[in-house]
Order: structure tokens, then sequence, then C-alpha cells
């Protein structure tokens, strides 16, 4: 169960990760 | 002749529409008696009841009802389904596959394809989407190799370590493309965008939604690697379309708070 959770939210974790690193850029760019 | 040809220009435009909704012939058995007509869009199917429509998951070749986040194997009572279109395709792409290495796919939230359709003109919805598809595919392909995990891309196919994802029409991100697009269209008028930084805007949306939704399909293949073909994984899958579309609705507006008036 805590084995479940800790791989889905790390999942999620780098998927948000990746998704500010390309995002991040872009914000400064605006900025 | 004029009949004629107003018969042939209006089956013409008719027919992406009837792509839309797959006539499925079937004969009840069980207690899905209430069941009276089918209809579908995407990876999902609606037993429509007079109280209630059902919706069902096409996951895997196989039917599945599905409640909030869990989900429930329908019983015995599931009626014969015969399909034809594109539900055929989708059915027998889905069910091929081996068990040793089963095929997973990847549909959007069920949610999503309840916005309302918008009309193929000239086929560039159709376009668009196997677009969509397709980049996907490369682009999920590439962000799994990059994060060092074994995957080798065929077609729409990526096999890796215990599934093999099969990036199907519906999980090409067009439904979270338009869900974004209506954001757009109200952050354009909330936020007063002059018609440049909206187009500017809009085409950011398209790129937007081709990302999170490589995310989206990369965290659910990290996920169905992990769990094999489960309803552990499928969970997962729904919280990873979530999360998507909350990355990419966070994008979007922050881009349209970015551009707004008074701005340089």
């Amino acid at each position: 169960m805590i084995n479940e959770v800790l791989i889905g939210f790390g999942i999620l974790a780098v998927l948000a990760v990746i998704d500010l690193c390309i995002a991040l850029p872009f914000i400064l760019v605006l900025r | 002749m004029t009949t004629l040809l107003a018969t042939i220009l209006m089956l013409v435009i008719a027919a992406p529409a009837a792509a839309q909704t797959w006539q499925v012939d079937y004969t009840t058995r069980g207690d899905i008696s209430q069941v009276t007509q089918f209809y579908g869009t995407g990876a999902w199917l609606f037993l429509k009841t007079p109280t209630t429509d059902i919706p069902v998951y096409l996951q895997n070749g196989g039917w599945q009802y599905q409640g909030s986040y869990g989900q429930v194997n329908l019983p015995e009572a599931i009626p014969d389904i015969k399909f034809t279109g594109s539900y055929d395709q989708a059915v027998a792409s889905l069910a091929s596959g081996d068990s040793a290495n089963p095929e997973v796919a990847t549909p959007e939230l069920a949610i999503l394809g309840k916005l309302p359709a918008f009309p193929d003109v000239g086929g560039v919805k159709t376009a668009l989407r196997h677009t969509y598809q397709h980049a996907t595919a490369v682009g999920t392909a590439g962000l799994l190799k990059a994060l060092g995990g074994p995957v080798e891309r065929e077609g729409m196919r990526l096999h890796l370590k215990r599934v093999t994802l099969h990036v199907i029409e519906w999980c090409s991100g067009v439904d979270l493309l338009k869900f974004l697009l209506l954001g757009a269209g109200v952050l354009f008028i909330a936020a007063r965008l002059t018609p440049a930084r909206g187009l500017v805007l809009v085409a950011a949306v398209f790129l937007i939604a081709l990302e999170v939704n490589i995310l989206r399909v990369s965290a659910t293949a990290i996920g169905y690697d992990a769990w094999g073909r489960s309803d552990l994984a499928w969970m997962w899958k729904e919280r990873f379309g979530w999360a998507a579309m909350v990355l990419g609705s966070l994008q979007v507006g922050g881009l349209a708070f970015a551009l707004r008036k008074g701005k340089p």
C-alpha cells in the first residue's frame, strides 16, 4: 500500500518537475 | 439533380459526425435488460437505460464499469456486443498482444469526452487527432528513454519492460486540447487580451496540450510498467489524467496572466 502510494506520487512528482522544467523558460522570458 | 447533390453533400457533412456515434448491435442477456441503447465517443461507451447512462470504459479489449475512482468489472450480464466502424479497430487493436507482455492503452479522461464535439470540417479534426497521436507516441518514447527506461517504439506501440503501450487515437490529447482551448477562450475575454496576444495564447495552448499529454501518457506508462495491467495502474492512469489537466490549466492560466493588459 505504502509502496503503491510512493510509486504513484513519485511518478506524479517527476511529472510535475518535468512540466516545470519545460514551462520555466517561458515564465522567465515573459517576466 | 439538385436533390441528389444536396443528399450527397449532406452525407459528406454527416459522415464525420456519424463516426462519432457507433452503431452497436447487441443481444441483451442478464440484467442489463434496462439498457435501451448504446452510444459512445472516444474509448467510452455509454449504456443508456431509462434512468441513467452507465459509462463503460474500453480497456484492454474488455468492458468495465467505471465508478468514480474505482472500477468494477461488469458481471456476466454484459451483453454480446458487435461493433462497427472505429470501435472495431479499437477493439481489435486492444485485444491483441500476448499475456506475457499485455497491451495497454491510455485513453483520456472520460469527463473530457463529454465536451461538445466540433464538426470535422475538411477532416481537420481527424488530421489533428492523428498528428497528436503520432507526436504523443514519439514524445512519450523520447521522454521514457530520457528517463532511462527501456523502451522501443514500433509505430504507435511502445514496447516496455512489462507491457506494450498502444498509443491509440483516444490517447492523442485532443480532448484535453479542446478543454484548454475553451479555457483559453474564457481567459481571452476575462483577461481582456488584445487579439494578437490571444493568438499567442491559442498557439501556446496547442503546444501545452501536447506537452501535458505526453507527460500523462509517460506517467501512465511508467505506472503500467511498475504494476502490470491492473486496476491499480488504471486508477493511477485516471489520477495522472487529472494531474495533466491541472498542469495544463495552470500553464494556460499563467500564460494568460502574463499576457494580460498593462504588461509590456
